[in-house]
């Protein structure tokens, strides 16, 4: 098993099963990352070669532009609340969904499924419904009650509105993580649990020391993804108030939309997808910062712990 | 098939030309095996397919598709096969793509600016096929350098009438019960900015929590922007133009505007404005209309079809001109004379069926067919009639915008290269400021105005400044015009 | 004794419906889509929140199918989504496997290169991968279309599979390789019926993935109006003035129906437990 030979077949093997991703990748994904950031360094509408070079310009105004970091806030506002949120509501909603006394399972694992089919336009305009109704019901009680003296515009209004889109981010995106979590359950095999239980434990002892730990890998995972994902968040903001009112909700994915495709004052379409480009790069490489920083703190922490 | 003993193009060529009459009018159907005036004894053209793209989408689309289906019929050699993009900046972007992948379509509508199309190079002069009558077709002032053409060539040709397309709709019953009829029994209209807020007021009391006076939405900045249109009418720029009289944006400084800030804080505060306001935007602002909502709202003259077409019982309503200043009437709705919207691709293989595509686009036939489906409202002005917009509150609504249409004066008419001047967006812009303002988000904003008009001026400047960079011969004297009169038609000293 | 079984079945019980009247709060958006499909135009926007529409109007999946041009695009869209499936789940799963567990020298740099382009953003612009088509002179094929939507792939799946692999008891696989299993039969006969609901998954997100996405099918499709996918045909019910919003449900409603097929077939990969499972 560890001669010479059998080693460097391994890899061999290794390098055969890896390669067609990687190959993929590098021409689809890395490749024309690094093009665009070539693009960053110029003012550029997307048609032909880009001619206008303005070096680091787009990335010193977006660092100075107070409207950056609003939407900066707001979408960090989003993701800190959302994450946890949803991710705790999917695994609770797994494990039910995986429970063995659960009768008509693939029936309400469709149900739950269901906001992840239905389209964003959709998805807007029943919100806007709802707010309209439902909200107006809300409204006519809290004016019977004195609570306020105008209704309540639910999504027109600053402090409301991206309460409701990140209510909005938890329901439509919740199948995704969910069906990850049940997928991952299944790796955890029902003889430890039974085992465990014939030891005396009880649910949380089960879930905190069986299932927690094994679902750990691709839990780790789901949580990369999902707090990328909600970073990038843009349909469900730009068809519900497209980051009004006023900035109110706006975030990076709308800021950088709004910087990227206008209207001039005619109407005629125009761009500037090199400011665009700078302005994603900004956002990544700021995410990509605010992460090392927490890996860092982690680590030294962990560190000190260990001295101490 | 005899043997083509003639040069291919040949019969091509005359039978074009004798079935180009045929083509553009409806009247006339050729058939199979054409009797052109020309003696030819000449096989029938091989089948042709041409493209053509569009980013209206939804019933304008369908109007193409059936369009194409009809120009099918009168030239059965030729078929149009059409792509819809709403998605307008995926259309951008793969317009841009099929041109430099030699995919790009023979025939288009435009979105990027006419200026952009020249210097890519992707269109060609339709000049080889244009005759004098066909250019007497369209009204005067059709035809202007920088719009449509570029230097003495034809590139496109007009096919909407000229006009700002906004309107007011108010509900009938709802002013009746507010008690807003005059004399002779009929709904009074508003017809000064400070009626509006005085009705809409009015009905909102009456309505007693189930209705109000005015809807409003600020979902889309760009549509709360077209309040500032009625600065036109007291002679100020509009939401997005300098004031061509002095060559300087007016948002601090023109009192119409401070006025329509308060005429909509004032609605506000009185609480005649429909709740939701963030719900409402252009697309479905006559929905809410239609379900009785609010009284009044501002949109354009295509609200009347959605409505006809959505709710085709909810009849009591009225399309009305926008309302004027309390002091009176001291602009017009101004607009740049000259459109291009239909294009002929500089790749194409078959430019003379493209030709007869746009030609029929160009015809009266198909005007026609617009104008009575509610389409729209053709360059053709004879065509708008009564009979062809039988609907009284469409024919009301087209009505109301023509009452107040003025050509203003067109800077590259006099200087072309002041097309060169292309200002950057300011974010925030016009409608932003406005929205902001109307939330309450934007405290001081009298500042505010005049903030963007100084923002916006830095603009102009800045792109004046890159055009002479790059060689223009432009300055900001391009853009004045001392003498202008905004309730008269500007006539450009040059134009023909 | 009876008397517990009773309580755990009526606490049950309750925990059931309390869960249906739950689900049908959560899937009303979708509720609404279906119903939405079968209204007239004015009961849409007028009729509040109400869920019946007044009479059925099956016309308008005729029109949304002929409107939206489905005849064709359907065939399209079946062929592209099912390759692009294909090739992301058999090329991340063999390179989730091999980084899961060899250790191969440059595995770091695989490993730290894909994670960096997660924070990275992948472009504004479609032209450095068009022009990399256009060199392949793949432009206006469907091969082109499944290209690079299987790249697109290529990032989340691998690491979900690398997390996979790393769950699973390595016991099964020491013992074949005893039996002198080599690194591909590992793979084939060992980790890959393990990890049947990862696959689901994964097969599951991406067939949405490729069966929804719009704007590769168009532009690598510009010169073939006749390749285009059913995602592009949606959008022929948005105007530019308002949208047809009973049609475009009808329309959303016929293009998830594979998705749901899907759903529906991959739940047996759900089933807990681990064949076959080692103790000790």
């Amino acid at each position: 098993m560890n001669s010479p030979q059998s080693h460097l077949k391994k890899h061999v093997w290794s390098y055969i099963f890896v390669m067609p991703m990687f190959v993929l990748f590098l021409c689809f994904t890395l490749y024309p990352l690094l093009a665009s950031v070539r693009y960053t360094f110029y003012n550029w509408d997307g048609i032909g070669i880009p001619k206008d070079f303005v070096g680091v310009t787009h990335y010193v105004s977006i660092a100075q532009d107070l409207l950056f970091w609003n939407a900066f806030k707001n979408t960090f506002i989003y993701t800190a609340v959302l994450v946890p949120t949803q991710l705790t509501l999917a695994l609770g909603l797994a494990m039910v969904l995986n429970s063995r006394w659960l009768r008509a399972r693939p029936v309400f694992r469709a149900i739950f499924f269901s906001p992840v089919v239905t389209s964003s336009a959709i998805v807007g305009i029943v919100i806007s419904l709802l707010t309209s109704t439902a909200g107006h019901d809300v409204n006519t009680m809290l004016l019977r009650l004195h609570l306020i003296e105008r209704p309540i515009d639910w999504l027109g209004n600053p402090h409301t509105a991206l309460w409701i889109i990140i209510v909005t981010g938890v329901w439509i995106g919740l199948g995704y993580p969910v069906i990850y979590f049940l997928a991952a359950l299944q790796s955890v095999e029902q003889g430890l649990y039974d085992a465990a239980k014939v030891d005396g434990a009880g649910g949380f002892v089960l879930f905190w020391h069986i299932t927690l730990p094994l679902i750990r890998p691709v839990g780790l995972v789901v949580l990369l993804i999902t707090v990328l994902h909600s970073l990038r968040v843009f349909d469900i903001v730009q068809v519900m108030t497209r980051g009004g009112p006023y900035f109110a909700t706006d975030v990076v994915g709308t800021y950088i939309y709004r910087q990227a495709f206008y209207a001039n004052e005619v109407g005629d379409s125009d761009a500037n997808l090199g400011f665009a480009s700078a302005a994603a790069f900004f956002m990544g490489l700021l995410v990509m910062g605010i992460s090392a920083l927490q890996l860092a703190a982690i680590r030294y922490t962990a560190q000190q712990r260990k001295a101490g | 098939m005899k043997a083509r003993l003639l040069h291919p193009t040949l019969p091509v060529i005359v039978l074009v030309a004798a079935v180009l009459a045929g083509c553009a009018t409806p009247a006339v159907v050729p058939t199979a095996t054409p009797e052109p005036s020309a003696p030819t004894a000449t096989p029938l053209p091989q089948p042709v397919e041409i493209a053509f793209w569009e980013w209206y989408g939804g019933a304008m689309g369908d109007f193409f598709d059936k369009e194409s289906e009809l120009f099918h019929t009168q030239c059965p050699w030729i078929t149009v096969e059409v792509s819809h993009f709403p998605d307008q900046n995926a259309y951008r972007e793969a317009l841009a793509l099929a041109f430099e992948s030699e995919s790009a379509p023979d025939t288009f509508v435009r979105r990027h600016r006419f200026s952009q199309l020249v210097e890519n190079g992707w269109i060609q002069p339709l000049d080889p096929w244009i005759t004098p009558q066909w250019l007497a077709k369209f009204p005067e002032g059709s035809f202007v350098e920088t719009r449509n053409m570029w230097e003495g060539k034809v590139y496109a040709f007009s096919t909407y009438a000229s006009k700002v397309d906004r309107v007011l709709f108010i509900n009938e019953d709802m002013f009746r019960q507010a008690g807003l009829v005059d004399q002779g029994g009929n709904v009074m209209v508003p017809q000064t900015w400070s009626d509006v807020r005085a009705m809409a007021k009015q009905i909102t009391e009456a309505g007693n929590g189930e209705y109000y006076g005015m809807g409003i939405g600020i979902k889309d900045s760009r549509h709360l922007s077209w309040w500032f249109e009625l600065t036109s009418l007291a002679g100020a720029p509009g939401s997005y133009e300098i004031d061509l009289r002095t060559g300087r944006y007016t948002f601090g400084t023109d009192p119409a505007y401070a006025q329509i800030v308060e005429l909509l804080l004032g609605m506000k505060k009185d609480g005649s404005v429909y709740p939701y306001e963030s719900t409402v935007d252009d697309s479905n602002v006559y929905s809410f209309f239609a379900q009785g909502k609010f009284a009044i709202f501002m949109s354009g003259t295509y609200a009347a079809n959605n409505l006809k077409r959505d709710f085709p019982d909810f009849q009591n309503y009225r399309a009305v001109p926008l309302p004027v200043p309390d002091k009176g009437r001291r602009g017009g709705m101004a607009i740049a004379s000259g459109h291009g919207d239909f294009f002929m691709s500089s790749q194409t293989q078959h430019p003379d069926e493209a030709w007869l595509w746009l030609d029929w686009i160009s015809s009266h036939g198909l005007h026609e067919r617009m104008v009575t489906q509610g389409l729209g409202y053709s360059v053709y002005s004879e065509l708008n009639n009564p009979q062809n917009i039988p609907d009284p509150a469409s024919w009301e609504a087209y009505d109301a915008i023509t009452k107040y249409v003025v050509f203003m004066p067109y800077p590259p008419a006099c200087n072309p290269q002041a097309a060169q001047v292309i200002p950057e967006p300011v974010v925030p812009d016009t409608g932003d400021v406005l929205v902001g303002i109307y939330t309450g988000q934007i405290v001081d904003w009298r500042q505010a105005l005049k903030d963007l008009e100084e923002r916006k001026q830095a603009a102009l400047e800045a792109a004046i400044q890159k055009a002479r960079d790059e060689g223009a011969e432009v300055s900001i004297e391009d853009f004045i015009f001392p003498d202008w009169d905004p309730m008269e038609n500007y006539v450009t000293p040059s134009q023909e | 004794m009876k008397a517990f079984r009773q309580r755990r079945l009526f606490s049950q019980s309750v925990f059931h419906i309390a869960l249906a009247v739950f689900g049908f709060l959560y899937m009303y958006p979708f509720l609404w889509m279906l119903s939405g499909s079968l209204k007239i135009g004015s009961e849409f926007l007028g009729g509040g929140l109400d869920l019946l529409p007044q009479r059925l109007m099956w016309q308008n999946y005729a029109e949304a199918w002929k409107t939206a041009r489905f005849g064709i695009y359907f065939k399209n869209s079946v062929f592209v989504t099912v390759m692009s499936t294909l090739i992301i789940v058999i090329l991340t799963s063999m390179a989730g496997y091999a980084l899961a567990r060899s250790n191969f020298p440059g595995k770091k740099l695989v490993i730290g290169s894909v994670l960096a382009t997660m924070f990275l953003p992948r472009g504004y612009t479609i032209i450095p991968i068009f022009e990399l088509v256009k060199h392949l002179r793949l432009l206006n094929t469907l091969w082109a279309v499944i290209l690079v939507n299987a790249a697109t792939g290529m990032v989340f799946n691998t690491f979900l599979f690398v997390g996979y692999f790393t769950t699973l008891p390595p016991e099964l696989e020491e013992a074949a390789i005893i039996d002198g299993a080599n690194f591909p039969t590992l793979y084939q006969r060992i980790a890959l019926p393990l990890a049947k609901p990862m696959i689901g998954t994964v097969v599951l997100f991406e067939f949405i993935d490729s069966w929804n996405s719009f704007f590769i099918p168009l532009v690598f499709t510009l010169g073939r109006p006749d390749l285009r996918t059913v995602a592009v045909g949606m959008y022929a019910f948005v105007g530019q003035h308002s949208t047809n919003w009973t049609l475009m449900c009808a329309a959303a409603t016929m293009s998830l129906l594979p998705t749901l097929i899907l759903f529906f077939l991959l739940q047996r990969l759900f089933v807990e437990g681990v064949a076959g499972s080692i103790r000790g």
